[in-house]
């Protein structure tokens, strides 16, 4: 490879079958792209899970880059819809404490559920993005484990793994 | 030094890689396999009518002299094509065929796989 390959000429190369043009890819832009997503979600742990995220759905994406044009745009828009998804599911999450609840409940149930909830918006805030967006499809959605796997084109095993990894993660955070 | 991301994100693509190409190469096989068992399939039965027939004795025409062999192979060969089953004969061919032509359209595939796992195990964890 040359000293210093274009970004075209690393996806050719990654087209080609070789995964460590794309590392050098991921050395490239990732410190741009963390201040990039930095700037939408403002915590450092997010930022980098997001910036992952994105970097790893271009690669699967890799085979429609069209790469007469510059391919690092593509690559924010990426970036940026992953972190706009992030703040929209981290809005819904606080929202999900305002449900209305039944009007025979107790006020000692209510603020024990509510109590609940905030324990588990603080869990699920702690979590990788990835878990969280994983429990949320699954439980919150109502999502099958096929439905998840298509929605973030991965195999139903790595659902499956990410699953039961956030409820290890999750349970450690609510116990703690 | 790699990154925590870099990493990450490398480590994904290797496992993202390793499942692809394990399912292209089941598929593959499993596609191979089938197609295999038809060529064994149909080149057996053209075997079997053959020896039913007891169409390979005219070949021993070819043990001869080369005087005889000289007059005769024509009419012998043409005689022995009559006892041939065609139809299973064209099947295997054609399974042949679509062997010859998963190879040729995978070629690229194949040697991108080849060329990836060489360099996945430097991502395996």
């Amino acid at each position: 490879m040359v000293q210093n390959p274009t970004d075209a000429t690393l996806v050719l190369a990654v087209r080609a079958g070789d995964i460590a043009a794309y590392e050098i890819f991921v050395r490239r832009y990732e410190t741009k792209l963390l201040r990039f997503a930095m700037r939408y979600v403002r915590s450092h742990h997010i930022a980098e899970e997001i910036v992952q995220d994105a970097l790893f759905s271009f690669y699967l994406t890799i085979d429609r880059v069209d790469v007469s044009k510059k391919v690092s745009s593509y690559l924010y828009a990426i970036t940026k819809n992953k972190a706009v998804s992030v703040l929209r599911s981290l809005r819904n999450t606080v929202s999900l404490s305002h449900v209305d609840l039944p009007s025979d409940m107790d006020l000692y149930d209510l603020t024990e559920k509510n109590e609940r909830a905030d324990i588990l918006h603080k869990a699920l805030h702690n979590l990788p993005v990835l878990y969280a967006r994983v429990l949320r499809l699954y439980y919150f959605d109502e999502l099958s484990y096929k439905e998840i796997s298509k929605k973030l084109r991965m195999p139903i095993n790595t659902i499956r793994t990410h699953l039961l990894r956030a409820k290890k993660v999750l349970r450690k955070g609510v116990v703690v | 030094m790699k990154s925590k991301i870099t990493t990450r994100v490398m480590a994904h693509v290797a496992n993202y890689e390793k499942d692809r190409i394990s399912l292209f190469t089941r598929r593959l096989a499993i596609l191979f396999s089938f197609i295999i068992l038809g060529v064994i399939i149909t080149f057996g039965v053209v075997i079997w009518q053959l020896y039913e027939f007891q169409a390979f004795d005219m070949l021993t025409l070819f043990q001869q002299d080369s005087e005889i062999i000289a007059r005769f192979w024509q009419d012998t060969l043409s005689v022995f094509w009559e006892f041939v089953p065609q139809e299973w004969l064209l099947a295997g061919t054609l399974c042949l065929l679509v062997i010859g032509a998963m190879l040729f359209f995978t070629r690229r595939q194949r040697a991108v796989n080849k060329k990836k796992l060489q360099q996945l195990t430097q991502y395996s964890h």
